[in-house]
């Protein structure tokens, strides 16, 4: 067993934080559904971290995943 | 009593770290079906789509399979969610290590979807020219074709199809008004038909001819005649062609 931290988004689902990776001063996590593994998603934290936040447009959602592709592949390479 | 105690801990441990060599080893396997699925999906080359072409079982599967485009759609709409804020009150679990590792690779797989949008660019011309292959050969070509087994002098058995190829093409120029796709889907149905290439393809371009008002002689010379470089960028004309007839038609 893996111990790992999770919370709860509006759809009261609870998401394991698989990863959290910074871009231009803000942090995106990945979250996966801890009941269904092949739901996932991206949000931000506000600056003071107190919140999650929503992603704001299809573009912002590329970069948050391409930044975690790119981070993959480093990790292999 | 104590000595059963130390036996039973001992034994707990030695299950423990089985448990984590077999889910290490799992974690391991994921891994690779996670490359071996990325892998295939960048491997969808010329070669599997002429082995599977026709095959009504490989679209559902390859639907389905490409894992990453609905998983990536639905993620999309779930993240993006303008003015969303809930409270990062976070805690504590454990989860499965295999779990995540599944977990991690689905956003992998997604995201190596995104980095090379050539690939899903390629999977749904894929898609589309077989969809369109497929319906051809389902409401056009088998029910105007008769099929039977006759005997060879050296006693083995080959099916022999009849097809109406007359009425076919006038139900496919009923079906379809560009002329370059019914060429495509005429000429495609015939390349993977061994008995229409070997015998009678010149006699099935006639044909084509007749009822389209044509004069082709061959691929090549269809080619030529339309400004196409290679069957490639025909391809391409076709899958783009479909796609957009789709939209217009609500499909």
């Amino acid at each position: 067993m893996l111990e790992v931290e999770t919370v709860f988004l509006e759809d009261n689902k609870e998401y394991a934080i698989i990863d959290t990776i910074s871009i231009d001063g803000i942090k995106y996590i990945y979250l996966s559904e801890v009941e269904n593994d092949q739901e996932f998603c991206i949000r931000k934290l506000s600056l003071d971290e107190l919140d999650i936040l929503g992603l704001d447009s299809e573009e912002e959602y590329n970069k948050a995943l391409k930044a975690y592709a790119q981070k993959e592949k480093n990790a292999i390479s | 009593m104590q000595g059963n105690n130390k036996e039973l801990e001992k034994e707990d441990k030695e299950q423990t770290k089985n448990s984590i060599i077999s889910l290490e080893e799992y974690k391991n396997r994921l891994t690779n079906f996670a490359e071996k699925a990325k892998k295939d999906i960048e491997n969808n080359t010329e070669e599997m789509l002429k082995e599977r072409e026709f095959s009504k079982d490989w679209i559902q599967k390859e639907t389905k399979e490409s894992v990453s485009k609905g998983i990536l759609e639905a993620s999309k709409k779930k993240s993006i969610k303008q003015n969303s804020k809930v409270a990062n009150k976070r805690q504590k679990k454990e989860v499965p290590k295999a779990k995540i590792a599944v977990c991690a690779s689905i956003i992998s797989l997604c995201a190596a979807v995104l980095v090379t949008p050539s690939v899903a660019k390629k999977a749904n011309e894929i898609n589309t020219l077989n969809s369109a292959l497929n319906e051809y050969q389902e409401e056009i070509v088998k029910p105007n074709t008769t099929s039977s087994i006759i005997e060879k002098k050296d006693g083995t058995y080959i099916p022999v199809h009849e097809h109406k190829m007359y009425t076919i093409l006038q139900e496919l120029k009923e079906q379809q008004e560009n002329p370059i796709i019914r060429f495509y889907l005429f000429y495609q149905t015939l390349l993977h038909d061994p008995e229409c290439k070997n015998n009678y393809m010149n006699a099935y371009m006639k044909a084509f001819n007749n009822i389209n008002n044509t004069d082709y002689t061959d691929l090549d010379d269809f080619l030529h005649k339309n400004n196409f470089e290679n069957i490639e960028e025909l391809k391409e004309y076709v899958s783009l062609e479909l796609q957009a007839e789709n939209i217009r038609g609500g499909r």
